[in-house]
């Protein structure tokens, strides 16, 4: 099991990412990427290779297709604490879009699938953005729908639960807007009103409460969701040329939940060409801060100690900063055969987080409710070669 | 209470009027450095899913960027 509550949801923005990536009147480039990828962080690394293609017919259609597989290995802090086996788990994912250009309309559908040995997701969106204003205005509304089953594996050999077969649906609205302001300044804003029902937790993870009244040590027992869960995320986003030929693109993002979680996410990124535009290097750096679920705790006083319950260090009280570098070599700048150009991209990103009411149980030395907070760091490599055709 | 409603007519159509005349400010000739790669959004979709999708899956937020990627990897 990966974690059923964030899975599939971002898997139809995918498509929508896809959907929005061109302007309403002209469609992207025909293009195709093969990357390899890694994150390696908290005890997991996932690795493997993605591949997404996007080709046009007649200038009025374009399709897009990609693939991805997730090897998952390693045993995260809830694993060990749990006593859990390390994980070996493949994930695959499958996209398919098609975007209809028709006067400063495009329409947009797409589908996509994940299949992983105790997560199957499915999800259909469908987007249309809209040119407008002499073009300085671009106007997107997307809808998507999910549909999930959650099961449960019970050994070492991925046997499953005969008894355990959950559902979840979710349905996410979006309404997106760009503008360009000046000759050097685009501006965009970004709204998604995302609604879930039905199995929202992880089958596999636990709370854990106190022994007893005045007790040192601590015992684990189910966690308990609630059934719903509505999200709202609004962002806004400046983009700026630089005179000596760079941008400068600085981002805000405000998430707010049902469950009473609130988060800021503050974003500056810096694009330099160099070496006649042969080279373009990235450099990100991203702060994210969220406050905690109303109904999670580290550790409960008793068990039963509420209607919900829950220790997932999603829902905890953090805080992560990330730091990027990109770098991007064109190693073909004009066409040869079919291909007009090529390019080989290399990005590292380094990602420190820092919980702030989730502790690292797994240091039983220390009396239950005093053990350090967990904290740890993560290292996201991406390397990937780009054909233009 | 009359004068209030005729300062809201002038505003309604003072406001108007000021729609009436908005043009596109910026001509099509004048976006060669919009148009230039440095200034795309997202440069590199299979790139931006892909980190979009690290960071929301051990995050509680989620959504609202208007790009973001599949896959998880948590636990």
């Amino acid at each position: 099991m990966l974690r059923s509550s964030t899975l599939i949801r971002s898997l139809g923005a995918v498509l929508f990412a896809l959907a929005t990536a061109a302007r309403a009147d002209v469609l992207p480039d025909e293009r195709a990427d093969v990357m390899w990828k890694m994150y390696d962080g908290g005890g997991l690394k996932v690795q493997g290779p993605s591949t997404l293609v996007r080709t046009n017919i007649a200038d009025k259609v374009s399709l897009t297709g990609s693939y991805l597989v997730d090897q998952v290995t390693g045993a995260s802090i809830d694993m060990v604490v749990l006593g859990a086996s390390p994980l070996h788990e493949v994930r695959k994912q499958k996209t398919f879009g098609v975007d209809y250009l028709y006067g400063k309309t495009t329409y947009s559908a797409g589908l996509e699938s994940s299949v992983e040995n105790d997560y199957d997701g499915t999800t259909a969106s469908f987007s249309v953005a809209q040119n407008m204003f002499g073009d300085l205005t671009t106007v997107t509304l997307s809808a998507s729908r999910g549909w999930d089953i959650v099961t449960r594996v019970i050994d070492a050999k991925h046997d499953k639960d005969p008894n355990f077969r959950k559902r979840l649906d979710r349905k996410t609205w979006g309404l997106g807007l760009s503008q360009i302001l000046t000759r050097n300044l685009i501006a965009g804003f970004d709204y998604e009103a995302i609604t879930e029902q039905g199995y929202l937790q992880n089958p596999y993870r636990a709370i854990r409460y106190l022994a007893g009244v005045g007790s040192t040590i601590y015992l684990t027992g189910p966690e308990i969701y609630p059934g719903t869960r509505t999200s709202n995320a609004a962002s806004v986003r400046l983009k700026y040329y630089l005179p000596w030929r760079a941008s400068l693109t600085g981002k805000y993002r405000y998430f707010y939940d049902t469950w009473d979680i609130r988060a800021h996410t503050f974003e500056l990124d810096y694009t330099q060409p160099m070496f006649k535009d042969a080279l373009i290097a990235d450099v990100t750096y991203r702060y994210y801060k969220q406050g905690s679920a109303s109904f999670y705790s580290d550790l409960f006083q008793f068990a039963n100690q509420q209607n919900y319950m829950a220790r997932d260090k999603e829902l905890a009280s953090q805080q992560n900063s990330t730091m990027g570098l990109a770098l991007t070599y064109d190693f073909m700048k004009s066409r040869h055969w079919f291909l007009k150009k090529a390019s080989a991209s290399l990005h590292y990103d380094y990602i420190a987080y820092k919980y702030l009411d989730f502790r690292d149980a797994s240091q039983r030395q220390y009396p239950a409710g005093t053990e350090p907070l967990y904290r740890f760091n993560a290292s996201v490599i991406q390397t990937f070669v780009s054909v233009w055709f | 209470m009359n004068a209030l409603r005729i300062a809201l007519l002038l505003g309604t159509c003072l406001a108007m009027s000021a729609c009436g005349r908005l043009q596109p400010w910026v001509k099509p000739y004048e976006r060669e450095r919009l148009a230039d790669r440095v200034m795309a959004w997202d440069r590199d979709a299979i790139s931006s899913g892909y980190i979009t999708h690290v960071h929301e899956n051990r995050e509680g937020a989620h959504g609202g960027t208007g790009a973001a990627g599949g896959g998880c990897g948590c636990n």
